[in-house]
């Protein structure tokens, strides 16, 4: 009898949970219509006030075209770094965590593949819905496959990085009660530091050279510069780099966290 | 009592609701840089409807949220029953159970931001701008209160739709801006359609110019119109209920 390899049993758990998440999105799927559109009508809006800015200042440095672009890519792309660890905090405090000695999964994969699955799926309803809003305005960018192929790994590391982080801070359950409120007061600095409310070109460039050393600017500002063919491959390159980077931080910071968490964790049965 | 008993809880929010207020003032601060207008609206101004935004975002997610929450958990879970038996009107006690004290910070940061506008600018207001901006400033709460006590009572009608109090929450950027930003269409559409952008337009353009009067007065109108709406929706779904037990 030949013996199934791990990383086959591995996939076959991750196909399974792809599936569980899958079906819960087409089950509630008024919900999952509600939560695509919300924060995708979010940045939407803030098209009508970007286009009101550069009416107003005939020196605004963004066209029309590019403004419409900018916020309809970054409604698409919000999702990649936009999450909500509730459950994990939840599942933390009430002790269920205990049930991971018995399932051939790992805490975080359980949580993580789901959560990649609803994403790529809300992306890809907004991808098709925003595309025809593009369309609408005559500000299709003009893309080819090697662009598109360098985004979709961009925005995987992105998910990858930024679900991380959220997970790191999801941990301190084991000592805090409501570590949501990090995460919230997090999110609206997170979004600005991105590009998601103020095109990063606008700040003043001591900020814009600061900002760049984080990882942020790649959940929106990066991704669609690419798309909008204003970055060369150095630059790509390089804001790949400085992710990775952040990603191997949050990764040795998460493997700390958890160790330390599982000493000072207690719950009551199984 | 809860509120002294979650002390730290209250700080937490506290620093959170701070920080989520200061940097929308500062992204307004950027855009007031790029230029010093939005929609056509002078930057002061566009202060002011910020200042009045977070007054009534601090009642949004301080009363309004916390209650449509558990209106709709109970309608999902089926224990609106309890409620239908107590002496007290049903509505009433749907939109009045909870609060929450987290968001009073804001609530003042609100103020200080109108407050602090009008100071620095040297914006003359007189006491009769100011009396009518205090009172359609709440008619815009109400109005709001409604609409989403509406979309709440959709959950009698709609099923596995968890998230349908979360539906109003999405659209308070539509009123967070200028309402001349939007193109004219979507201008008839929230300001008279479903006048969501009143709610902060009419009180901020009465407290800046008296020539804007219809406009409260429409926000009046329509207000006690979803009051009335609201009513006979809850009566007429309330039928289709059952709870656990029934």
């Amino acid at each position: 009898m030949s013996a199934v390899s791990p990383w086959r049993k591995r996939l076959v758990i991750w196909a399974r949970l792809s599936n569980i998440a899958l079906q819960g999105q087409l089950v509630y799927r008024f919900n999952f219509f509600l939560n695509t559109f919300k924060y995708g009508w979010y940045i939407w809006l803030m098209v009508f006030v970007w286009l009101a800015v550069s009416r107003s200042n005939p020196d605004f440095s963004m066209t029309q075209t590019q403004v419409v672009q900018y916020y309809v890519l970054a409604a698409i792309l919000f999702g990649f770094s936009n999450h909500y660890l509730d459950e994990v905090d939840f599942e933390i405090k009430q002790g269920s965590i205990s049930r991971f000695l018995v399932k051939p999964v790992g805490t975080f994969h359980f949580y993580y593949v789901p959560a990649l699955v609803r994403t790529l799926s809300e992306t890809l309803v907004k991808v098709v819905v925003l595309t025809a809003a593009m369309w609408w305005f005559e500000s299709l960018p003009q893309l080819n496959l090697a662009q598109i192929a360098v985004t979709a790994f961009l925005l995987l590391l992105v998910h990858f990085f930024s679900y991380n982080l959220h997970y790191v801070i999801s941990l301190f359950s084991f000592w805090f009660q409501q570590v949501y409120s990090i995460r919230y007061s997090m999110g609206f600095i997170v979004r600005f530091l991105s590009g998601l409310l103020v095109p990063l070109s606008l700040l003043p460039l001591p900020a814009q050279t600061a900002i760049r050393w984080s990882p942020f600017p790649e959940y929106a500002s990066t991704p669609i510069a690419l798309l909008q063919n204003q970055l060369s491959w150095w630059q790509i390159e390089q804001r790949a780099i400085v992710l990775l980077f952040w990603t191997a931080v949050v990764l040795l910071v998460r493997n700390r966290v958890w160790r330390e968490a599982t000493h000072a964790y207690e719950s009551t049965g199984i | 009592m809860t509120l002294f008993e979650y002390r730290r809880s209250f700080y937490f929010w506290t620093i959170v609701s701070t920080m989520w207020t200061l940097f929308n003032f500062l992204v307004i601060g950027v855009m007031g840089s790029v230029t010093g207008q939005i929609g056509n609206w002078p930057f002061p101004y566009v202060m002011i409807l910020i200042s009045t935004f977070t007054i009534i975002d601090s009642m949004t997610w301080g009363w309004f949220y916390i209650n449509m929450w558990q209106y709709t958990s109970h309608i999902y879970s089926g224990t609106l029953s309890g409620f239908l038996v107590k002496p007290i009107d049903t509505q009433f006690l749907m939109m009045t159970q909870d609060n929450s004290f987290n968001n009073i910070p804001r609530f003042f940061l609100g103020v200080a931001g109108l407050v602090g506008t009008i100071w620095w600018y040297q914006i003359s207001i007189t006491p009769l701008q100011l009396l009518l901006y205090c009172l359609v400033l709440p008619v815009g709460m109400m109005f709001l209160y409604f609409v989403w006590f509406i979309l709440a009572t959709l959950a009698f009608w709609v099923e596995r739709f968890n998230n349908i109090h979360d539906l109003l929450p999405g659209l308070r950027q539509i009123y967070q801006m200028p309402r001349t930003i939007y193109p004219k269409w979507l201008f008839f559409v929230v300001s008279v359609l479903f006048p969501v952008a009143l709610v902060t337009a009419a009180p901020v353009e009465l407290l800046i110019s008296l020539n804007s009067w219809p406009w409260a007065l429409y926000l009046f109108a329509m207000t006690f119109f979803m009051a009335a709406v609201a009513r006979r929706f809850f009566l007429y779904s309330i039928k289709r209920f059952s709870g656990v037990g029934n």
